[in-house]
């Protein structure tokens, strides 16, 4: 008796909980992803939305977007209404779609006066719905059905903020680039041969007191000024201790410092597949890739030769940084486990190796000879 | 007193283990005719001690003094069956070691990634003692495998197979292997277990091995070309390799 007891006083909660759950009326409107950031003033919106109506609806269900952090009950001042829909459509479930026109969003609009087209700006908009329903009678004290979790639309001409290079590895005939960013969806790198008037990193240099094995931070005046060989206009030409690392920070100082032993997975960066850089021509955009991945592969340079780097972030929207400051490198030769086998002496010259057809031949007969010899026992 | 709690827990347990057996023994059996090894071990060639290399040795140059973690999967078909099993067997493998490559002029550590790949095939006969552990209470089966190697190789810089005066670094070695190893047959810990295994998948015994490889793979020391009397790539190894084997 007391465990039946103890039973139903454990379950009338649940019950009651799922009660509540499946009475409760609902709003919301939705809006693609990919559709609620843009730059474009002749983009339009499809909105979807769907109420959940339980009971009686008390009015019309009103759709608007504003420039408010909340929504409110209904459109205030400066609000752009849509299309409302009847109280009479609104019974049971109901779902449907409606176009927001960017040009027509609050203060783009023509009738207050604002007009789409500025550029440098990153505006938002909240997409509102509301509709009152009771489950028996309907009076003043109805309550008010809000869209839940109201659909956000920015409309973004602001650049993403301007990247920092923050390290750069010399490879065989190509360069990694890694880059900080902040509200980039992705980096471009830009590369072209270095002006004539840039010092040439030298791959053979012999490394500086400071050039012990560690990357530099990018963008940290006090790395590039503990360097001994940096800025000396002298040093041109023999100031990069192998053409590893690079300081990415002051532009003043791109390409005069160098720092060799970073190592870093060349085999998981984007490759770039564009033409060669040619010399003394404009910068040429030779890789993308997400923040996500960090790094991106520039291939196809020459080893030795200096070249001239810099990123550039885009948004979500479109919008394009202005290039970050510039990083000098040169791609340097490397060896491989082959290359450093071989010159060890190594006389591996590839191929299937197939097995030299004498030694078969003598194991044949060999075998031949034994099983020969067991038989004549 | 604690001398004879010993030896009565040890008789117990033999005994336990001798009644498991037995329990494992009246059963009907599946037909046994094949095996299945799952291993893993340390594999490092020995190709520094190759002749015609000289120092600094090219291996621990670039990769230390670390072996390669080398998975192989084997499949055993058994011919014959009578006082322990007779069979052939192939096994498949898989290693990988990473280095940094190095500067050219210098000699440093370059920003760039250098591999060796290596994929050993096997071919090999193999024989299984497993006459003591199908008949008494011992659950070893020590065991010899003999048979050709073969191991594709091939070697990489910045993720692309790399070249050295125009000679690509792909090629594969011939050699030779035999192994010694012993099995540890699990069915006496859990006997019903074992017995379901059998009749509800078909597997008729599991075990746990350790085994010693001993391969030359050298192409039998002849070939190559190089004026310091190097005859290429040596994939010889000398290792221990662990791992579980299904027989059904």
């Amino acid at each position: 008796m007391l465990r039946s007891t103890l039973f139903l006083l454990l379950l009338s909660p649940a019950v009651a909980l799922a009660q509540v759950t499946t009475s409760v009326s609902g709003l919301s409107l939705t809006v693609p992803e990919t559709d609620k950031v843009f730059r474009d003033c002749s983009h339009s919106v499809t909105v979807t939305w769907a109420a959940n109506v339980q009971g009686l609806a008390c009015s019309d269900l009103l759709l608007w977007s504003t420039t408010a952090t909340t929504c409110g009950d209904k459109p205030a001042n400066g609000d752009i209404p849509y299309r409302s829909i009847p109280q009479a459509e609104l019974t049971s479930r109901r779902t449907n779609t409606f176009p927001v026109a960017v040009s027509g969003l609050p203060g783009f609009n023509a009738t207050d006066g604002g007009s789409c087209g500025v550029q440098g700006v990153e505006l938002q908009f909240r997409l509102c719905g509301a509709y009152t329903h009771s489950t028996l009678n309907c009076d003043t004290n109805s309550p008010v059905v809000h869209v839940a979790d109201a659909p956000v639309l920015t409309y973004d001409t602001l650049p993403p903020p301007v990247p920092e290079i923050a390290q750069v590895n010399a490879l065989d005939r190509a360069l990694s680039v890694s880059v900080n960013s902040t509200g980039a969806s992705v980096i471009h790198i830009e590369v072209r041969r270095a002006p004539a008037a840039e010092p040439t990193p030298d791959a053979g240099g012999t490394a500086g007191p400071d050039d012990g094995g560690s990357s530099l931070d990018a963008g940290n005046p006090s790395d590039a000024g503990a360097l001994a060989d940096a800025g000396d206009p002298g040093d041109g030409g023999t100031l990069l201790d192998a053409g590893l690392l690079l300081d990415a920070g002051d532009p003043s100082d791109a390409g005069q410092i160098a720092d060799a032993g970073n190592v870093t997975d060349a085999g998981s960066l984007a490759d770039a597949g564009a033409a060669p850089v040619d010399s003394g021509e404009e910068f040429k955009e030779r890789v993308s890739f997400t923040p996500e991945v960090s790094f991106g592969r520039v291939t196809d340079l020459e080893n030795g030769v200096t070249y001239e780097i810099r990123a550039i972030a885009e948004d979500g929207a479109g919008n394009r940084s202005a290039p970050s400051a510039s990083v000098f490198a040169a791609p340097v030769q490397t060896d491989g486990f082959f290359s450093i086998y071989r010159k060890a002496g190594g006389g591996e010259q590839g191929g299937c190796s197939a097995i030299p057809g004498s030694t078969f031949t003598l194991l044949a007969l060999w075998a031949a000879s034994r099983v020969a010899r067991k038989r004549t026992r | 007193m604690t001398r004879t709690s010993l030896l009565l827990t040890f008789a117990s347990v033999v005994a336990f283990s001798g009644i498991a057996s037995a329990e494992a023994l009246s059963r009907q059996e599946t037909p046994k005719t094949a095996a299945f090894e799952f291993k893993l071990g340390g594999y490092k060639p020995l190709m520094d001690d190759a002749p015609g290399l000289t120092d600094p040795k090219p291996y621990q140059t670039t990769f230390g003094a670390g072996a390669m973690l080398l998975l192989e999967l084997e499949t055993d078909y058994q011919l014959w069956q009578k006082i322990g099993s007779l069979g052939v067997g192939f096994s498949i493998g898989y290693a990988e070691k990473y280095g940094a490559a190095l500067v050219t002029k210098t000699g440093q550590p370059a920003g760039e990634r250098t591999s060796l790949k290596v994929l050993p095939l096997h071919l090999m006969g193999v024989y299984r003692f497993d006459y003591a552990a199908l008949n008494y209470i011992l659950p070893l089966v020590p065991y010899v495998k003999a048979g050709l190697v073969y191991t594709p190789w091939w070697m990489e810089k910045g993720g692309h197979v790399e070249y050295f005066e125009g000679v690509r670094a792909v090629g594969g070695r011939w050699g030779y292997s035999g192994t010694l190893g012993l099995s540890l047959m699990l069915d006496f810990l859990e006997p019903r277990l074992a017995r379901d295994f059998d009749s509800d998948m078909g597997v008729n015994h599991s075990y746990f091995f350790a085994e010693y490889v001993h391969e030359n793979v050298n192409n039998f020391g002849l070939g190559g070309s190089s004026a310091t009397g190097s005859t290429g790539l040596d994939l010889s190894s000398r290792r221990w390799m662990f791992g579980l084997t299904l027989e059904y």
